[in-house]
């Protein structure tokens, strides 16, 4: 009965059934546009009747004349209208799906082309190269039951299913694989106090006293050497297509494709966080590694569905604490600034007190220095001078003995004030003395006397000194 | 003319309204079963055009690409009687068109009811048997494959695909929320008090260290110090004795005379009382006593 019955040959051209005429020759295919003057005849009879009418001629001259031809140029112009309104374009950017009565036919790529127009054939266009964008941001859970704030950037288009070899490969260089697990370790939460500030000569400090904890981030990711997931959930998981054409799946196998992704990408990335710890999060090496890992797991499971759209790129933006725990987290850096501004005021404490220590250090044992020299030479002096007098002395002891203590005393009490009393014969004799004054007024000469003295301390000094040389050279004189 | 072009226009019209309600398209998109009067005689159309017997059949159309079931937010109880906020969505597609309208009557709220149902009773067993640490990493895809399979199975029944079940957010309820962030806030003043306490625990080992310095310094100077000293002592008693050694009597002599000659009468407040006697005075008082 129907020349296209469900699961019949549905390559055969339906073209011209929708006419409702059944004369219709086998002859046209779909390649091109149908033979314009057939169209122009099958009209012509249909119009005038299976016998009447001129046969091929360009003027119909029959009864009805004018009419007829009338009718005729207003339908001719009606059907080369219609089938110039085939003619479309495809921007560089799209691609054009071709449905013949709901059957997918064909896709073209940019430029001018035909189609059947409608209702045979619609065009779907779907642009390939605009790449989208799909912003998420959420707290999640990790591992440990800390709570991330993450925000997520996943960017698009409609495309083949991406290289998850690549990115496969690209995350077991991001992190040491062992068994199915990847490890990313970073040693950044509690570490870098430096015991190489504290420690400088003497000083021994315990690298553990400050040390920091190592993290070790653990995700147990999919086989995907040996398929994914698609290989687990088996074939019979994937969309109701099975063209690898990206433009119709992305038409054909999932209702709302950009939807899909936004849950997929939230799904996968609750995954992988909920999959590692907090602090693996939080590091630099880490997010690397959640991009890929969400990349791949939002592109496998779009594969899976038969989605047509390939994920280029997944940014994370930011991951960060909740803002509620935000204060408490700023605190602890400024704390670890804190340390650190606390030890450099120690340290200017350090740089402040151990010089000067030194400086003291280094006086106490020049001015010891400078003792023993002084001791030593003075001695010395003292020594030699001793023995060149003995030396003398002994050629004329008696006078030089006498003469050294006449000169002496001569020096004494000539300096000094005096009272003579000859108390040997008047004995008996009480002698009041007025001790004070003859002290005070014997000071406020001597004072007077000072002040001049002051201004030539040299030359008395030098004085003095000469009166030693006079003193040694009249004792050699004998 | 209008006698002879109407009949054949009316002809035309009734001629196209019965083509048109003899035949309908399917699309890429769509599912379709054929009914004649309620009852389905076709099933499973492919993309294109066919027939039907105008008034007498008529067609439904289901969607046929993969669709989402995403329903909100619901509670589960873990192993350990917590309560958590479960979000899933359900990808599933109509596989079967036949065997979805028998199974539903073409209603495609029942089906996603069904669905639901099935996903739910499926999720409250799974972490009835799990911890919330489980539910929310290790076992999370195990879970979500568990329950693919689980749903396959019973979706097969309703002529629809269980295409995938995954599980998007998995929250603890508010009050739990709160107590996480009391505890990170805790964990966090933990670290500051940490990092501020090894800052003044650095600070006075730096502070000590640079006393300790200082009095080591100081030490070490004062000892070398007073050795140096004592070298110039002993250096310079060496020195003395050996000079003053060669005439012991003249030393004491010599030596007398210079304690006097520095001691005597430097200072202001010396006044002498003298008796013209001795050496010094040996002429002197013979010399009055003769006058």
């Amino acid at each position: 009965m129907a020349w296209n019955e469900p699961g019949k040959n549905r390559d055969r051209d339906p073209w011209g059934g929708g006419n409702g005429s059944g004369n219709q020759g086998g002859g046209r295919g779909d390649q091109g546009p149908p033979n314009l003057d057939e169209v122009f005849s099958n009209l012509k009879k249909r119009l005038f009747g299976a016998g009447g009418g001129g046969s091929g001629g360009g003027s119909g001259v029959g009864g009805q004349g004018p009419n007829a031809a009338m009718v005729g140029m207003i339908a001719a112009v009606l059907l080369v209208g219609w089938l110039l309104s085939g003619f479309y374009t495809i921007d560089d950017a799209e691609r054009g799906v071709v449905l013949r009565l709901g059957a997918y036919e064909r896709t073209e790529g940019p430029g001018l082309h035909w189609r059947i127009p409608w209702p045979v054939e619609t065009v779907e266009k779907v642009n390939v190269n605009e790449i989208r964008r799909f912003n998420y941001r959420s707290r999640m859970l990790t591992k440990d039951e800390n709570i991330v704030e993450v925000d997520l950037n996943v960017q698009y288009r409609v495309g083949e299913s991406g290289a998850l070899d690549e990115l496969a490969a690209r995350l077991m260089q991001s992190a040491d694989v062992h068994e199915r697990e990847v490890r990313v370790e970073d040693v950044d939460e509690l570490d870098d106090v430096d015991a190489d500030v504290v420690d400088d000569e003497d000083m021994e400090l315990e690298d553990d006293d400050f040390g920091g904890r190592d993290i070790t981030c653990v995700y147990a990711y999919p086989d995907y050497e040996n398929g994914g997931e698609e290989e687990e959930l088996g074939p019979e998981a994937a969309g109701p297509q099975t063209i690898s054409e990206p433009a119709h799946n992305y038409l054909f196998n999932v209702h709302r494709p950009d939807q899909t992704l936004n849950e997929v990408t939230e799904s996968a990335v609750r995954e992988v966080v909920g999959n590692t710890a907090m602090g693996c999060v939080l590091i630099g090496q880490g997010r690397t590694f959640l991009e890929l890992t969400t990349h791949l797991s939002v592109q496998e499971t779009l594969n899976r569905y038969g989605a047509g759209i390939e994920v280029t790129q997944v940014n994370l933006q930011d991951v960060n604490f909740p803002e509620a725990v935000q204060p408490a987290v700023e605190d602890a850096i400024k704390a670890r600034e804190d340390r650190e501004r606390l030890m450099l005021e120690a340290e200017a404490y350090r740089n402040d007190v151990v010089p000067r220590a030194r400086g003291m250090a280094a006086r106490e044992v020049e001015e010891a220095r400078a003792y023993l020299a002084r001791v030593v030479d003075r001695a010395e002096g003292d020594a030699s001078r001793f023995t060149q007098l003995v030396a003398e002395y002994q050629l004329a002891p008696e006078v030089t003995r006498e003469r050294l203590y006449l000169e002496t005393m001569e020096q004494v009490l000539g300096r000094t004030p005096k009272l003579i009393i000859d108390s040997s014969e008047g004995s008996g004799n009480l002698l009041y003395l007025p001790m004070d004054q003859l002290l005070k007024k014997h000071r406020s000469d001597s004072r007077e006397e000072n002040r001049s003295e002051d201004r030539d301390r040299d030359s008395s000094e030098r004085i003095d000194s000469r009166s030693r040389d006079a003193l040694r050279s009249r004792g050699g004189r004998r | 003319m209008n006698r002879w072009m109407t009949p054949v226009l009316i002809a035309l019209a009734v001629v196209l309204f019965i083509g048109s309600q003899s035949v309908f398209v399917v699309d890429e998109r769509e599912a379709v079963v054929k009914l004649r009067f309620g009852e389905m005689v076709a099933e499973n159309y492919e993309p294109g055009l066919h027939f039907k017997l105008p008034f007498a059949e008529k067609v439904l159309k289901f969607e046929r690409r993969i669709l989402t079931l995403d329903h909100r937010p619901e509670r589960f109880l873990t192993q350990e009687r917590k309560n958590v906020l479960v979000d899933f969505f359900v990808k599933w597609r109509i596989e079967d068109a036949g065997d979805f309208y028998r199974a539903t009557r073409g209603d495609m709220g029942q089906a996603r009811e069904r669905m639901l149902e099935i996903s739910r009773a499926g999720i409250r067993n799974e972490f009835a048997r799990r911890q919330v640490e489980d539910v929310i990493a290790a076992e999370r895809m195990e879970m979500m494959r568990l329950m693919v399979d689980r749903g396959r199975e019973a979706a097969s029944a309703l002529g629809v695909s269980f295409v995938d079940f995954r599980i998007k957010q998995i929250e603890l309820p508010d009050d739990v929320t709160q107590s996480v962030f009391d505890r990170m806030i805790n964990e966090r003043r933990r670290d500051a008090t940490l990092l501020r306490a090894q800052g003044e625990e650095g600070a006075e080992r730096i502070r000590a260290d640079a006393d300790r310095q200082r009095e080591e310094t100081l030490a070490r100077a004062y000892r070398q110090a007073e050795e140096l000293r004592g070298e110039g002592d002993a250096r310079a008693t060496e020195i003395y004795a050996a000079a003053y050694e060669l005439d012991r009597e003249f030393f004491s002599f010599y030596r007398s005379l210079v304690a006097y000659e520095r001691s005597i009468g430097r200072e202001d407040r010396d006044i002498m009382v003298l008796e013209p006697e001795g050496e010094f005075f040996r002429y002197f008082k013979h010399m009055i006593q003769e006058d």
